[in-house]
């Protein structure tokens, strides 16, 4: 018959961590993001 | 049992959240379907960036309503790529171009080349690679090309033109143009935005640029009056050679760059992309982060996850996004097994039987911290009961 070690028991606990937001709430904080079109490693001459 | 208790600020969990709202303009021409088809495909294309940080996931729901989850420890620079990101699904329209669009703007670009260089059946043509090889095949049906006309970009020939499949800043035609060898050169694109073909003439003794379609700059409205502040700061952060925007053009073969401006790093770096691999052959070099895209599913019950509360792993913890209570909670240990047991098994008892084969712990007093457990998820609003096993009606 097979012998199982059996993991620790401990009572369960719940951590509340962080946010929920909708994307557009990055704007509000971060404005600016200055995205730029076209070859990335090339324009650095890559 | 203990209360909800916070985690260290520092490390902060968040999600963000993108709903059908923010589905970009012409996105249905990419993947046609419900608002849950294209947020998925959406989350496809993020996690298939070389940028996406793995230790980030993507999550798909359509409960209760259609939206894609973006949860994770987010980095400065991780701030930043959201920033483009939300930039780019609010101002950018997508212009997915298919085969045979490229044949139809091909056809045209070989009708102005005929029309702008009288002695074209003496050109040689070169391609940029990698984009500018597919055009130029097609081209070479369309012009009935001799496979001898078609030579490298430094063939040492009298008359040469390029091919590109798009020019959205001129860099890198103006890198092929350097290693040229011919005494005359013209270039063609499939799309170009006028200006970019000015300003390279202005500093290469070209015969002509042409492209199959002019693509327009839609800077001046996308930025109003911030407009002029925005070309002087990227003409302050390079020598380029045209600055502006345009839709979001996209082939079967390639996606073009997204650039964001790093101000600590002082340079360009590569946005997350837009594009599911499926319509878009460079989309599928990259699947290093696949496993970091989920579909949430909401588990069968009786027990199971609250409305609007969607779970997911990232590493060893058991991640619970409230989405009604906005906020973003963890489960480790004990919590987490407990957690994957009762949605699977639905009930206390099946998820006490489950959790016992794991656990060095009796089955009763299994059963009753899973109901002190579910009974605090409950008044959290995080699980929702059918009816409980051990509360059948009398």
């Amino acid at each position: 018959m097979g012998y199982e070690v059996k993991a620790e028991y401990d009572t369960p606990r719940i951590e509340e961590w962080g946010t929920v937001q909708e994307l557009t709430q990055v704007g509000l904080t971060r404005p600016g993001s200055d995205p730029k079109r076209g070859s990335v490693l090339h324009s650095q001459g890559i | 049992m203990p209360p909800v208790t916070s985690g260290p600020g520092l490390t902060s969990l968040k999600t963000f959240t993108i709903g059908p709202d923010l589905i970009p303009v012409g996105y249905s021409a990419v993947v046609a379907g419900d608002p849950v088809d294209q947020l998925d495909a959406l989350g496809r294309a993020l996690v298939a960036s070389p940028e996406w940080p793995p230790d980030v996931t993507a999550t798909i729901s359509a409960d209760p309503g259609p939206v894609l989850l973006l949860t994770g420890r987010f980095s400065d620079e991780d701030d930043m790529q959201l920033a483009t990101l939300l930039d780019e699904l609010i101002h950018t329209r997508i212009r997915y171009v298919d085969y045979p669009e490229v044949e139809t703007v091909a056809e045209r670009l070989a009708t102005a080349l005929r029309s702008e260089i009288p002695d074209l059946d003496d050109w040689s043509f070169a391609a940029v690679p990698r984009g500018g090889l597919i055009v130029l095949g097609i081209l070479s049906y369309l012009l009935d090309l001799a496979p001898s006309r078609i030579v490298a970009l430094d063939a040492p020939v009298d008359s040469l033109v390029v091919i590109d499949d798009c020019s959205l800043s001129g860099a890198r035609i103006q890198t092929a143009l350097s290693s040229l060898k011919a005494d005359r050169a013209a270039v063609g694109t499939l799309y170009s935005v006028p200006a970019i073909g000015a300003a390279l003439r202005s500093r290469t003794e070209l015969v002509t640029f042409v492209s199959g379609e002019d693509l327009a700059d839609t800077a001046p409205a996308r930025y109003g009056t911030e407009h002029e502040r925005w070309l002087a700061r990227w003409h302050q952060r390079g020598d380029y050679l045209w600055v502006g925007t345009t839709d979001h053009l996209v082939f079967p073969w390639n996606e073009p760059d997204i650039g964001l401006w790093n101000e600590t790093e002082g340079r360009l770096k590569l946005a997350w992309r837009l594009i599911p691999p499926e319509r878009c052959l460079k989309n599928r070099t990259f699947s290093a982060h696949e496993a970091t895209l989920r579909h949430f599913v909401r588990a069968a019950g009786p027990i199971r996850q609250g409305q609007g509360v969607v779970d997911l792993p990232i590493g060893d913890e058991l991640v619970v996004v409230d989405l009604a209570g906005s906020r973003t909670l963890t489960l480790t240990g004990t919590a987490a097994a407990m957690w994957i047991s009762i949605m699977a098994e639905g009930t206390t008892a099946g998820a006490a039987a489950a959790l016992a084969v794991a656990y060095e712990v009796d089955v009763v007093d299994l059963e009753r911290d899973i109901d002190d457990f579910t009974d605090r998820l409950s008044g959290e609003g995080l699980i929702s009961f059918g009816l409980r096993n051990d509360d059948q009606p009398s």
